[in-house]
């Protein structure tokens, strides 16, 4: 259904003085609860309660009555595709060539060896992403398993740069800087 | 079959006051947050001065007014939720905000149907409520600790019957973190160095809860 003709049908399901405007604002108004209230469990008394989860039974966060919003959401997935890592690494590039770049691998999850560099392919990178390739930059790379599609468990390799704002690289340095100085202590008092 | 873990997901939640409107996925690709192709082909729910709902193929987003929140299913983008948290806070360091949460789910499947009640009667031992009431059976049990570390807040574990996998349990860990901030741009900074120290601290400690509860079956 597209937009238009959910308009169209709930400007004709409403009173003829109610102009569009209006609608819209209680449509939306009405959909922005069902969203509060399906997303963010309500039973805390705590006012700046953060706990959230999807729904016990649920694969998605929201479930809602579509005869009342302008935008129908997708119709929902029968599955949906979740990863587990079996190895992670945060990379770091150390130089770039014309078709690998070498990086220093620190290992997140799976065998906790020491860092170890190696040498990637440019290729196996999303071109999108190749722009992000520079000496310095960081970025994760799994391997797992890619389960939840209906031809069966893929084993999977993903890897992804990090996206910061360049100023926020500087509040990144300092909280390291202030970490790194903190570890230093700690490991003086020792 | 010794109890997996199948299906987990880990989401930042921030309480504060919010503007949703900023939120479509263009303003995130105009900074680069995510790419160009993922904002082009986000599932957009809504957009609106009340609230901004949108998901991309790694990524589920949702902002109210007070409530901030980014998920993920994919384990593999775990680090790729809190840069883009990091991120935001540091374009909004303007944004008042009161509380962060850190937020981790786990379905777990157990052995047996045996080792799914077993479980329950650990957890919570039946004795005292076979007097009050006819087949009881834990629906749902909810711990909370204090940290351990200098940061104010708390840390709670909730356990429940997994209604996706049978004779499976729903874990869920919330790292509550209070930002005691009097300026936004202080509580941005403070937030954007707990995101920095505690996010894969939380992510070791949320697992090895997990673990822990789930191997409780197997022991006498």
């Amino acid at each position: 259904m597209s937009q238009s003709d959910t308009l169209i049908d709930i400007a004709q399901n409403y009173p003829s003085e109610q102009n569009l405007s209006t609608l819209e604002k209680n449509v939306i108004g009405d959909r922005v609860l069902q969203v509060q209230d399906l997303l963010f469990e309500s039973n805390s008394d705590d006012v700046d309660y953060t706990g959230f989860r999807h729904r016990n039974g649920s694969t998605d966060a929201v479930g809602v009555d579509t005869s009342k919003i302008l935008f129908s959401p997708p119709p929902q997935p029968i599955g949906y595709e979740r990863f587990q890592a079996i190895q992670k690494w945060e990379g770091q590039v150390i130089s770039v060539g014309e078709e690998t770049f070498n990086a220093q691998l620190a290992p997140l999850i799976g065998e906790k060896d020491a860092q170890q560099e190696a040498e990637l392919y440019i290729v196996d990178i999303d071109p999108s992403d190749h722009f992000l390739i520079k000496p310095g930059a960081i970025f994760y790379w799994s391997i797992g398993y890619l389960d939840g599609r209906p031809s069966g468990r893929i084993k999977a390799s993903i890897l992804r740069f990090r996206r910061l704002p360049a100023w926020d690289a500087n509040e990144l340095k300092r909280a390291k800087l202030k970490s790194s100085r903190l570890e230093d202590l700690l490991n003086v008092e020792q | 079959m010794p109890p997996q873990i199948e299906i987990q997901a880990a989401n930042i939640v921030i309480r504060g006051d919010f503007n949703p409107a900023i939120f479509h996925p263009s303003w995130f690709a105009s900074y680069e947050l995510i790419r160009q192709e993922e904002a082009d082909a986000a599932k957009i729910q809504i957009v609106h001065p009340d609230a901004a709902v949108f998901s991309t193929d790694w990524l589920e987003f949702n902002v109210m007014r007070d409530r901030f929140l980014a998920s993920t299913k994919l384990e593999s983008h775990y680090d790729s939720i809190r840069d883009l948290v990091i991120s935001i806070l540091g374009l909004l360091s303007q944004t008042p905000l009161k509380a962060m949460g850190f937020n981790r789910e786990f379905h777990c499947r157990l052995q047996s149907v045996e080792a799914w009640h077993s479980l329950g009667h650990k957890l919570a031992p039946k004795i005292y409520w076979e007097e009050l009431l006819a087949n009881p059976g834990m629906k749902s049990l909810t711990i909370q600790g204090t940290r351990s570390d200098s940061l104010a807040g708390y840390i709670q574990v909730k356990v429940e019957p997994s209604n996706i996998i049978e004779h499976g349990i729903f874990v869920t860990v919330n790292d509550h973190y209070i930002l005691h901030s009097d300026k936004p741009s202080s509580a941005s900074s403070e937030a954007i160095e707990i995101l920095n120290e505690y996010w894969n601290l939380f992510l070791d400690r949320s697992l090895n809860i997990a673990n822990t509860i789930c191997k409780l079956e197997g022991e006498e």
